[in-house]
C-alpha cells in the first residue's frame, strides 16, 4: 500500500486533508481517504501523515499488504508503537503466520517545530461512555491542568452501520453542543471517509482505536493529547482468553499504541463499571437530556427499544432518574419492553460484559420493588445460560463461567 | 499508610532523597525510603514526591492499607494513574478488598521548570534490556530527543550486596560507553522492608514478581525526573504469554506522570527474537548478564551456566550460531546432561520458551539437546505437585481464580503476612 499526495484542501465552509491511497497486494481501486472539519477549525487540522498511517494499517493489515510506504517523516515512535499495536491485533483476530505490514517510511529525527500548548480532547460521543469519562476528568483533573478535556470530537463517517443521515449529524452537533458548552469543552466535529477503506464490520470491530486515532493525529495542530472512553471496565478487559472471545478494537492494551511523541492516546475510564458511568451522567443534568447510546439511531434519537436503550433505561430507572430524561421515548420500563429485548449469548466478550451490566442493577432495582424486572432479567440471563433448557446448557454455563471455556476446548481435543 | 519529612541529604559520596514511612493499618514498623546517587548525578536526584508515592502504593495495598496520605502537591495524571494500576492489582490479587485512597493535594500546572526530553532506560545487561536499547537504536534517530541517553541500574532491588553490585558497574561502564549510553547507578532500599518476607513466601519473591517491580523501577524513575522525561522499562514477557506479572503493559505506563511518562517496552517480541536482536548487535554479546545467582558472580563471570534462565539463553544463542562469540558464559557449548540435570521448568511463560527452541535446535542438527529439552517439558507437565499446588493451578488455570476468591470471601484472609493488624 501507497500513502502519497498528502494535501490540504479547503472549500470554504470546510477544511480538508486527504492522501491517496494505492492497494499493491489486492485488487481493490485507488482511493481518497480524508479528514474534514468545519472552517472555525481550519487552523486545527493538520496534513499530518501520522493521521493517514494509522487510519491506514489495519486495512492493509486485513488485506495482506505487505507494506505500507509513506513519503513522509514519521514518529519512531508512532512506528513501534503500531508493530504493537499489529501484533495484538494479529494475537487476537488472525492467523499466528500472518505477516505484519512493513511501514516504510523516514523516521523524524526531531520533534515537531510547533510549541503548541498542552491541550487534551476526547472522543465525544453522548454515550454513557464518553459523558462519564469527561466528568470524570472534571473530577480528577483541575481545569488548568494540560489533562483537563478541552475539546470533544465528535466523528461522521466511523459508525457507517447507524444513521449516516447528514441532518441526524447535524442534529447531533447541536444537541451535544449543549452538553460541551455546561463541561466548557469545544465540540469539534470531523467527517472522514477513512472506513471506505474496508468498510467490513468486522474490520471496524479491531479498529475502532484505530480508526478514532487517526482522527486525533489529525487534528495534531489542537490535540496534544487524546482520550478514548474504555467501553468496559477492568473484568471484562481482563478476559483475553481469545479462544472464548476476541477483545475489542479499543483496549488498555491497544489504545497507546497509536501515540506519538507529541500526540498522546489514552484509554480512559476503565475503571468503571457501567453503573458507576451511569450514575456519573444521572447526576449532570444536561448530559442526562442528551444521552445518545442507541444502536440503530446514533448519532440520532434514541429508540427506547433496542438493547442499548434499554439497559440504559433500565441502568437510568434503577438510579431513579429516568424519569428526569427526555433522552428516551418513554420514561419507564416495563415487562414487556424488557422482555422483548435479544440479550446475546456469551460467545462474544462484549455479551459477557452486558451480563454484568444487567447483574449490577438488581440491588437497586430491587430497592426500587421493581421485583417484576429483576424477575425478567434473572430469567433472560438463566435462559441464554441454559438454566432452563437441561443439564448441559448448565454445564456449558458452569464452562462459560468458571472454567474459562476449557471443558468445551477439552472435548473437541478428545472427540473433534 | 503517611509519607512525610520529603528530604535530600549529601552523604559520604552519595546524594539521597528520602522519606519516612508511618503504616497506620498495620503494625509495621516506621521506616525511612531513600534514592541514592553517586555525586556525580548529584543534580539529577530530586526529591519528587512521585517517587516516594510509586514506590508506596503497591506495598501499602498488599499490607491491606486504607490510604496512603502524601502531603505534597501530586501530578493529578499520576493520581488517576495510580487508580487504575491499583486497580488492576486489585482485579487480579485482592477483589474483595477496598480500593486504597490516595489523599495528596492535585497539581494544577505542570512544574514550571521543564526538563528538556531525555530517555532513559533501566539496563541490566540481560537480554530483555540490552533489546530495549537495540530497538531504540535502530528506530530512534540518535539525534531524537527520545534516543536513550541514560541507562539506570538499580541496586537494593533483586541485589543486596554492595560489593557485587560494584562488579556489575564496572562490567557495564565500557559497554554502556561504547553503546553511547551514560550509566547511572541508583541505590535504594524501597523493596528491603518486605525482602525477607517475600524470599520467605510460598512462591518465592511473590510479591516483587508479581505485584510490584514495575512499580519500583517506575519510582526510581521519578527521582530522576530532574533529568529524564521518558524512560522505558524492558518487558520480561510477551504478547502471546502474557499473565499477570509486575511489570506489565497495564500496569507500567499508569505510573507516568505529566512530566515523565513511563514505557513498557518490547511485548511485541518473543525471547527468542530479542535475542537475536541482541546477537546479531555483536557488542553486548561479551557483556551480557543473564543469571539471578548473583551471589556467584566474581569479576569477568557474571553468568552460571547452570541455572535454568543460563542454559535456556546459551540454548537460544545456540541455535542463532552465537554461543561461539561470546565470552559471557562459562561454556560455549550445552550439553544435554546439562539439560537434564539443571533444568527445572516453572511455568508456562519458560515451558513456551523451550518450546520454541525445539525446532531450531533439530534444524542446527542437535537432536541431542532436542529430546533433552522434551524430557523436561515432559516433566513439567508431568510434575505431581503437592495437593495444595494441584488446587491452587486447577483454580488459576481452570476456575479463573474463584476458589480462592470464594476462600478468601468465606474466610476473610487473602495474600498478607501474618502481621497484618486488621486480621
Amino acid at each position: 500500500m501507497r500513502i502519497e499526495t498528502l494535501r490540504s484542501e479547503g472549500n470554504g465552509t470546510r477544511a480538508r486533508v486527504a492522501a491517496t491511497v494505492t492497494w499493491e497486494d489486492c485488487d481493490r481501486p485507488v482511493q481518497e481517504v480524508y479528514f474534514e472539519t468545519e472552517a472555525d477549525f481550519s487552523d486545527s487540522l493538520s496534513c499530518n501523515p501520522h493521521a493517514f498511517l494509522v487510519g491506514c494499517i489495519l486495512p492493509a493489515l486485513n488485506n495482506r499488504e505487505k507494506r505500507l510506504f509513506i513519503d513522509a517523516e514519521i514518529c519512531p515512535e508512532l512506528r513501534d508503537g503500531l508493530f504493537t499495536a499489529m501484533s495484538w491485533i494479529r494475537h487476537w483476530y488472525y492467523e499466528p503466520n500472518r505477516e505484519l505490514v512493513s511501514i516504510e517510511a523516514k523516521a523524524r529525527s526531531t520533534l515537531p517545530a510547533t510549541t503548541r500548548p498542552q491541550r487534551t480532547g476526547l472522543f465525544f460521543s453522548g454515550g454513557i461512555d464518553s459523558l462519564a469519562a469527561l466528568r470524570a476528568n472534571r473530577l480528577h483533573f483541575p481545569m488548568t491542568h494540560p489533562r483537563s478535556i478541552k475539546d470533544g470530537i465528535l466523528i461522521y463517517g466511523q459508525n457507517i452501520e447507524s444513521d449516516t443521515r447528514p441532518e441526524t449529524f447535524q442534529r447531533a452537533v447541536r444537541a451535544l453542543s449543549d452538553v460541551a458548552q455546561d463541561a466548557q469543552i469545544r465540540l469539534v466535529p470531523i467527517y472522514t471517509n477513512i472506513r471506505s477503506l474496508d468498510e467490513e464490520r468486522r474490520l471496524f470491530d479491531m479498529s475502532l482505536a484505530a480508526i478514532l486515532s487517526a482522527v486525533a493525529h489529525a487534528l495534531a495542530g489542537r490535540l496534544t493529547g487524546v482520550s478514548i472512553s474504555s467501553s468496559d471496565s477492568i473484568p471484562g478487559l481482563s478476559l483475553l482468553d481469545i479462544t472464548f472471545a476476541k477483545p475489542y478494537g479499543s483496549h488498555p492494551l491497544l489504545d497507546p499504541n497509536y501515540s506519538s511523541v507529541d500526540l498522546r492516546v489514552w484509554h480512559d475510564a476503565m475503571t468503571l463499571s457501567r453503573l458507576d458511568k451511569t450514575r456519573l451522567v444521572a447526576d449532570w443534568d444536561v448530559a442526562l437530556q442528551n444521552i445518545k447510546v442507541c444502536g440503530p439511531n446514533w448519532p440520532g434519537d434514541n429508540c427506547g427499544q433496542c438493547e442499548k436503550c434499554v439497559r440504559t433505561m433500565l441502568a437510568l430507572l434503577a438510579l431513579d432518574v429516568l424519569k428526569d430524561t427526555k433522552a428516551f421515548p418513554g420514561n419507564d420500563v416495563s415487562e414487556q419492553l424488557l422482555s422483548g429485548v435479544g440479550i446475546k449469548r456469551p460467545i462474544s466478550r462484549v455479551s459477557y460484559t452486558v451480563d454484568e451490566d444487567y447483574l449490577e442493577l438488581v440491588p437497586l432495582l430491587e430497592k426500587r420493588g421493581r421485583h417484576d424486572l429483576i424477575r425478567i432479567i434473572k430469567w433472560k440471563l438463566s435462559r441464554y445460560r441454559g438454566d432452563s433448557e437441561g443439564w448441559r446448557k448448565r454445564l456449558q454455563h458452569l464452562d462459560v463461567r468458571f472454567l474459562n471455556g476449557n471443558l468445551a476446548r477439552l472435548k473437541k481435543s478428545l472427540f473433534g | 499508610m503517611k509519607i512525610e519529612n520529603l528530604r535530600s541529604e549529601q552523604r559520604d559520596t552519595r546524594s539521597r532523597v528520602s522519606a519516612t514511612v508511618t503504616w497506620e493499618d498495620c503494625d509495621r514498623p516506621r521506616h525511612q525510603v531513600y534514592f541514592e546517587t553517586d555525586h556525580a548525578f548529584a543534580d539529577s536526584l530530586s526529591c519528587n514526591p512521585h517517587a516516594f508515592l510509586v514506590a508506596c502504593v503497591v506495598p501499602a495495598m498488599h499490607y491491606g492499607e486504607r490510604r496512603l496520605l502524601i502531603d505534597t502537591e501530586i501530578c493529578p495524571e499520576l493520581w488517576d494513574g495510580l487508580l487504575t494500576a491499583t486497580s488492576w492489582l486489585r482485579h487480579w490479587f485482592y477483589p474483595h478488598q477496598e480500593p486504597i485512597r490516595i489523599e495528596a493535594k492535585m497539581r494544577s500546572h505542570l512544574p514550571a521548570q521543564r526538563t528538556p526530553e531525555r530517555a532513559g532506560f533501566f539496563f541490566s545487561g540481560g537480554i530483555d534490556s540490552f533489546a530495549t536499547l537495540r530497538t531504540n537504536r535502530l528506530h530512534f534517530p540518535l539525534e531524537h530527543p527520545w534516543s536513550i541517553k541514560d541507562g539506570l541500574l538499580a541496586f537494593g532491588l533483586e541485589q543486596d550486596r554492595p560489593d557485587i553490585f560494584e562488579l556489575v558497574v564496572k562490567s557495564l561502564l565500557p559497554v554502556a560507553q561504547e553503546l553511547g549510553i551514560t550509566l547511572i547507578p541508583v541505590y535504594t532500599n524501597i523493596y528491603l522492608p518486605y525482602r525477607e518476607e517475600d524470599a520467605a513466601d510460598e512462591d518465592r519473591f511473590r510479591f516483587w514478581k508479581f505485584e510490584f517491580q514495575g512499580a519500583a523501577l517506575a519510582a526510581i524513575a521519578h527521582a530522576f525526573a530532574r533529568r529524564l522525561t521518558v524512560v522505558s522499562i524492558a518487558a520480561t514477557l510477551d504478547l502471546h504469554y502474557l499473565g499477570v506479572w509486575g511489570s506489565h503493559p497495564l500496569l507500567d505506563p499508569h505510573y507516568s506522570s505529566g512530566d515523565l511518562r513511563i514505557r513498557h517496552d518490547g511485548i511485541a517480541l518473543s525471547r527468542v527474537a530479542k535475542t537475536k536482536l541482541v546477537a546479531e548487535w555483536g557488542i553486548p554479546l561479551q557483556h551480557l548478564r543473564v543469571c539471578n545467582q548473583y551471589r556467584r558472580y566474581r569479576p569477568g563471570v557474571f553468568n552460571c551456566g547452570e541455572c535454568e534462565k543460563c542454559i535456556r539463553t546459551m540454548l537460544t544463542l545456540l541455535t542463532l550460531g552465537a554461543l561461539d562469540q561470546t565470552n559471557s558464559f562459562p561454556s560455549q557449548d550445552v550439553s544435554d546432561e546439562l539439560i537434564l540435570k539443571k533444568v527445572n521448568i516453572h511455568d508456562d511463560y519458560v515451558e513456551s520458551c523451550y518450546q520454541h527452541l525445539i525446532g531450531p535446535l533439530a534444524e542446527i542438527g542437535r537432536q541431542d539437546l532436542v529430546r533433552a529439552v522434551e524430557k523436561r517439558i515432559a516433566a513439567y507437565h508431568n510434575r505431581k505437585p503437592t495437593w495444595k499446588q494441584r488446587v491452587k493451578h486447577f483454580d488459576d488455570k481452570y476456575m479463573n481464580g474463584n476458589v480462592a476468591k470464594m476462600k478468601s470471601l468465606v474466610f476473610h484472609k487473602r495474600q498478607r503476612p501474618s502481621n497484618d493488624a486488621r486480621q
